[in-house]
């Protein structure tokens, strides 16, 4: 039996730079009213006509803003006091983090170790299996660290009754009743990721459609991960940043993997698919739509997953899901 | 050496027509991993390599072939090397410097430019040229007024391509600006990071010194001139973030030396520095033997070294290995370290030229300020 969150309609998409795609999934939904959209992704952009217009124009049956950043922003404004607290718990989680980069930064190269040695006179398949099983390992131990972590700052901020707070979910709520399905913007995923948890809106009305692009389709995954091969600085080890909102559990969204990804690298790419065998690692590109309807997903037919091999297959030669 | 590459020249007694067909089937310099054949064609009494390596012979001859039009020379150069070099060819008793006619690579620079070449693993960033897609900040001209100097002074001011003023931006303030943006291709660089988020958008300020040896030499006017008249009228005209944290002081060679300076003598203004292949002349005892316009740079760095001072928070060094400075920029680093900055210095194989500075753009840029990468996917 599956969870009732599975049976949510929710429709993944890639980058949207001319909103193709996400024209075809609103096509999808068949929809009468308009759609609430969720752009806090922008930041200080989110009101911006200029980006806005060519979403609002891409869909038909009408739009509007809940402006979450720009309400995050009252809300703090308001609410000092709420703001000081998550500014502590991110500090506490910067902290965690870059214990668990010292860590990552080792048992990684432990691995990438293992597998370029060349000369060796016995079989090592149980050592590297062994040495990526501690990768995930140390993925899950801080995976579950950051969560204990919010959990504990969920009970000493008590934000769904915080007044202010309070007040903008009851506007949210008021919006979101004429609406026919809620989009939520790519852009910084982690706080897509906060303004979605402070305001509620996914938990208002759970047989809303989500349809969500790159950083928002992250923001919704079961575990959000960071990933860029060739980052200016640093070593560009894709990382666990925390728990997303947790729409679904199948897949690990790589939006723009074509650029930020050496995915011709197939040591690298089998590395990363090991890594995080737990899920599928999908590509999505412009074209991408990944539809759960009534629980069974529908995958665009050109969507790619990462294999173990270092080759990029087909999602739907898995996707028994 | 001619036997370590695998280039054959001519026979000695060709034809001028074999020759021709020799040189028409090669680009020139011909390079072989570290190795680097130069050839010059023309007639000549002598004919010699000019370059700016520090430690080389600033004047290497080439080997005439036979009797021959043609010159030669290879040479060994690290891996990821890149050299700037003229011909030094002299007839009637008289040398001219020329670009290597065979080599259509030329570094434009203040002073004519120079011809390049690159040994393997050496080659232009791709994130240092146009790129179609990627959208164009705004330049504009502003005139500050500069009581201290006496004059007014034109500023560049970079813009990124989705400037608002309803946003707050860090400041970036060049020193030789213009030189920057011609030999450099700043605005293209800052373009280009800014569209990938590998840098934050931001606003950047490119100043112009008057006379600039006097000026970028620890002149106490000029810290006065860009903490009180330029800082000010910036801050003023553009939405910038008001906090040290949020500025960054940058230049190379006197321009390097001018950051630093202002940065000591006004402390607490600019949190980050950018130091390019910085003239930071020293002495320990005695007298500097470089020429007279050091005599106020080695009195600050002298200075600045018994008394720092309260420094920036992060300050990030380049220069190039071929550099007569390479001494004063290594000492720099474990100087300011032990002193409590977060440094990040990097070296390349390159002189002291302006494509240098340009492609340790990212490095620096990126570290100082780095941008929404990581998290943003748009």
């Amino acid at each position: 039996m599956k969870p009732d969150v599975d049976q949510r309609r929710l429709l993944l998409l890639g980058p949207q730079p001319e909103y193709s795609s996400l024209r075809r999934a609103l096509e999808r939904l068949k929809m009468t009213a308009p759609v609430a959209l969720v752009t806090a992704g922008w930041e200080e952009d989110e009101p911006d006509p200029r980006l806005l217009a060519p979403l609002l124009d891409s869909v038909p049956s009408g739009s509007f803003n809940l402006n979450l950043f720009q309400r995050s922003e009252e809300l703090f404004a308001a609410d000092p006091e709420l703001i000081q607290m998550l500014r502590d718990r991110q500090d506490e989680l910067r902290l965690l983090r870059d214990v668990y980069r010292v860590r990552l930064e080792h048992a990684l190269e432990a691995v990438r170790r293992i597998e370029v040695d060349h000369e060796q006179r016995i079989d090592l398949t149980a050592e590297r299996e062994s040495a990526i099983e501690m990768v995930r390992l140390l993925d899950r131990q801080y995976f579950l660290r950051t969560c204990q972590v919010c959990d504990a700052w969920d009970e000493r901020l008590q934000t769904p009754s915080r007044q202010e707070v309070v007040r903008h979910r009851g506007e949210l709520r008021t919006l979101l009743d004429g609406s026919a399905a809620i989009v939520i913007s790519g852009g910084h995923a982690a706080i897509i990721l906060n303004r979605l948890r402070i305001f509620g809106i996914l938990e208002m009305n759970e047989k809303l459609p989500v349809v969500a692009w790159s950083g928002g389709a992250m923001a919704l995954s079961e575990q959000i991960v960071f990933f860029h091969d060739s980052p200016p600085q640093g070593r560009g080890d894709a990382e666990v940043l925390r728990a997303g909102m947790g729409l679904f559990h199948e897949f690990l969204p790589l939006p723009d993997a074509r650029s930020r990804l050496r995915l011709d690298d197939a040591p690298r790419v089998g590395m990363f698919s090991r890594r995080f065998d737990a899920w599928q690692c999908v590509v999505m590109d412009e074209q991408t739509i990944m539809d759960r309807r009534q629980g069974e997903w529908w995958v665009s037919h050109d969507t790619r997953r990462l294999d173990h091999d270092g080759s990029l297959v087909p999602v739907t030669e898995m996707a028994a899901v | 050496m001619i036997q370590n590459i695998s280039i054959s020249l001519p026979d000695p007694r060709s034809t001028p027509g074999e020759i021709e067909v020799f040189l028409s089937e090669r680009t020139f310099p011909v390079v072989e991993g570290s190795l680097v054949m130069f050839v010059y064609r023309g007639q000549a009494e002598l004919v010699s390599l000019r370059h700016w390596i520090y430690g080389l012979p600033a004047s290497i001859p080439l080997t005439r072939l036979g009797r021959t039009d043609l010159w030669f020379r290879v040479m060994e150069f690290p891996e990821g090397s890149r050299i700037e070099y003229k011909f030094g060819v002299t007839r009637s008793g008289f040398e001219e410097w020329i670009h290597d006619p065979l080599n259509l690579h030329i570094a434009p620079d203040p002073f004519g430019g120079n011809s390049v070449v690159r040994t393997a693993g050496c080659k232009t960033p791709a994130w240092a040229l146009p790129r179609a897609e990627t959208p164009h900040g705004k330049l504009e001209q502003m005139i500050v007024d500069s009581a201290v100097f006496g004059d007014q002074r034109p500023i560049m001011v970079y813009l990124p391509a989705r400037f608002r003023t309803y946003r707050r931006y860090r400041l970036l303030v060049v020193h030789d600006g213009g030189d920057y943006l011609r030999y450099s291709s700043m605005a293209t660089v800052l373009d280009n990071l800014i569209h990938a988020l590998e840098i934050p958008q931001m606003v950047v300020a490119f100043s112009n010194p008057g006379e600039r040896l006097n000026e970028y030499a620890d002149d106490p006017r000029h810290a006065v001139h860009v903490v009180d008249e330029l800082l000010p009228a910036l801050e003023s005209r553009y939405p910038l973030i008001q906090e040290a944290s949020g500025r960054c002081l940058m230049g190379a060679s006197f321009g390097a030396v001018a950051s630093l300076s202002t940065a000591w003598r006004r402390p607490g203004i600019f949190d980050n520095l950018l130091l390019q292949s910085g003239s930071f002349a020293f002495t320990d005892v005695g007298d500097h033997s470089r020429s007279p316009v050091f005599d106020r740079v080695v009195a600050f760095m002298n200075q600045f070294r018994r008394l720092p001072g309260e420094l920036p928070s992060r300050i990030f060094v380049s220069c190039g290995v071929y550099e007569s400075l390479i001494y004063e920029n290594r000492s720099l680093v474990p100087f300011l370290q032990a002193r409590g900055v977060d440094v990040r210095y990097v070296e390349a194989f390159d002189g002291h030229n302006w494509e240098n500075w340009r492609d340790r753009l990212r490095d620096g840029l990126s570290w100082l300020f780095p941008g929404p990468l990581w998290a943003t996917y748009m």
